[in-house]
């Protein structure tokens, strides 16, 4: 019997968050319009350069501050 | 500066559809080149202030079209003000998008939505403008130098990124009476499309005002250049989380900047005495703007769909019991499922918050869509 009775909470637990999540979706498909909000963040207007550096081994905190009084030096 | 057919002196309107000046009551059609603007040395030009008495909303009208609602709040407060001349836009997109296109845009959208109350797809389109926004437009040079460090699996690691970027047309919403975030999301604009300004594009049109300083645009220049390019940044920075930004040297230029009008239709309808606004970006039919979902509707089909996924849940736990020879809840206990069962709990609970994440996320368009945008701007110039 008790047995019973947690497969129906575990079954109405599953039921509901997922009903709750497609319907969420569903709305936001239905009622909202016009958010980009992400894509307006990555707009492309204009050239990129970027450059990366990672430091690792023993020194990497020195070389990591000495090119950072570098950068400092260079404004 | 009112634009008068040459064959019977009535006041002409720009139609956006074949980019020309029309009559209404002869069907004479004009270029604009045929149309020559008045003296414009001094930068300005002249046009006629109506304000919302209200909101405390301002627009410009040249031409004819008069107001008789204000397209932020919806309501009939609008009042004459006084002939103005304020600052002459470099260039202009033209609207493209005429005003029934531009609410069958916003209807085709509401039509579809399952969840919106029926009054709100049946709305009244009445209070329907076409508003020239003022936007400053920059060419900007960033440079930035970031220091980072911070923490993978507990070993200190040491970043640097160096980011150079050459912003073109980076545009900037110049008029205080307007929701940013709103304005932004009705980018982009194609600015390749940019037309030299000429007074005759704004018949039939309203305008808004230029109303920040340069100083305050430039202000705003520099943060959002900065955000764009630190939003990517910490994209490429390995377990961002656990990583601080030691030093910074953000440099900009700017190298050019032009004040430019772009096209944007409002559409303010009201449900349950609040007035909601639609915009439709003028020139690339982007709609943007929420609506508030009909609690019994979304409900409901919340109820129907639980009741159904409720079922084929217990139908797959019977059989996945039955496969691990569950059969009491002693048998649980025993052989230790518990823990993963309260996983399960867990998984199934977050998949719940991602939903909640988005409900949330449209009540706050919603709000926006509510109160776009004026109300909200002239309590907080009250408040100061
Ligand atoms: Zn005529
Ligand atoms: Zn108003």
């Amino acid at each position: 019997m008790l047995i019973l009775i947690i497969k129906i909470a575990l079954a109405i637990v599953i039921g509901y968050c997922c009903s709750y999540f497609i319907m969420a979706k569903r709305l936001y498909a239905s009622n909202d319009y016009g958010d980009t909000s992400g894509k307006v963040q990555d707009f492309d207007c204009g050239t990129w350069e970027l450059e990366e550096k990672n430091y690792y081994g023993p020194y990497a905190s020195e070389d990591w501050k000495h090119d950072m009084t570098k950068a400092k030096n260079s404004l | 500066m009112i634009y008068q057919c040459k064959n019977c002196a009535t006041a002409l309107r720009f139609n956006p559809q074949k980019g020309l000046l029309e009559c209404d009551a002869c069907g004479s059609a004009y270029q604009l080149t045929e149309y020559e603007e008045p003296d414009t040395a001094d930068g300005k030009i002249r046009l006629e202030l109506y304000s919302c008495t209200a909101c405390g909303a301002k627009l410009a009208v040249n031409g004819t079209e008069c107001s008789s609602f204000c397209s932020y709040c919806g309501q009939p407060t609008v009042i004459y003000d006084r002939v103005s001349d304020v600052k002459r836009p470099d260039c202009i997109i033209p609207f493209r998008v005429s005003k029934e296109e531009a609410v069958d845009l916003i209807r085709k959208q509401l039509s579809k939505g399952p969840f919106i109350a029926d009054d709100i797809k049946n709305f009244e389109a009445e209070q329907v403008r076409g508003i020239y926004i003022p936007f400053q437009l920059y060419d900007v040079n960033y440079t930035d130098s970031q220091f980072w460090c911070g923490k993978i699996d507990s070993f200190d690691t040491y970043h640097m990124r160096k980011a150079k970027v050459l912003f073109h047309d980076l545009t900037l919403d110049a008029s205080k009476q307007l929701n940013d975030d709103l304005t932004r999301h009705l980018e982009p604009y194609d600015t390749s499309k940019l037309v030299p300004f000429h007074s005759a594009y704004l018949s039939g049109f309203y305008a808004n005002c230029f109303d920040y300083t340069a100083k305050e645009l430039e202000n705003e220049v520099k943060y959002r250049c900065r955000n764009l390019v630190n939003n990517k940044i910490l994209k490429t920075l390995p377990n961002p989380e656990e990583q601080h930004l030691r030093e910074t040297y953000p440099y900009h230029t700017i190298l050019d900047s032009k004040y430019a009008m772009l096209p944007v239709w409002f559409m303010t309808f009201r449900h349950k005495e609040v007035p909601y606004t639609f915009v439709v970006n003028g020139q690339t039919k982007k709609v943007v703007g929420a609506v508030p979902y009909s609690k019994k509707k979304a409900y409901s089909y919340l109820g129907i769909l639980t009741a159904i996924l409720s079922s084929l849940a217990f139908l797959l736990l019977h059989i996945l019991f039955s496969l691990l020879r569950i059969e009491t809840v002693f048998d649980i206990i025993v052989r230790e499922w518990v823990n993963w069962f309260v996983v399960l709990v867990a998984c199934f609970i977050g998949i719940w918050e991602a939903g909640n994440m988005k409900i949330k996320k449209i009540n706050k368009h919603i709000n926006r869509t509510k109160e776009s945008t004026l109300q909200h701007f002239a309590k907080n110039r009250q408040e100061e």
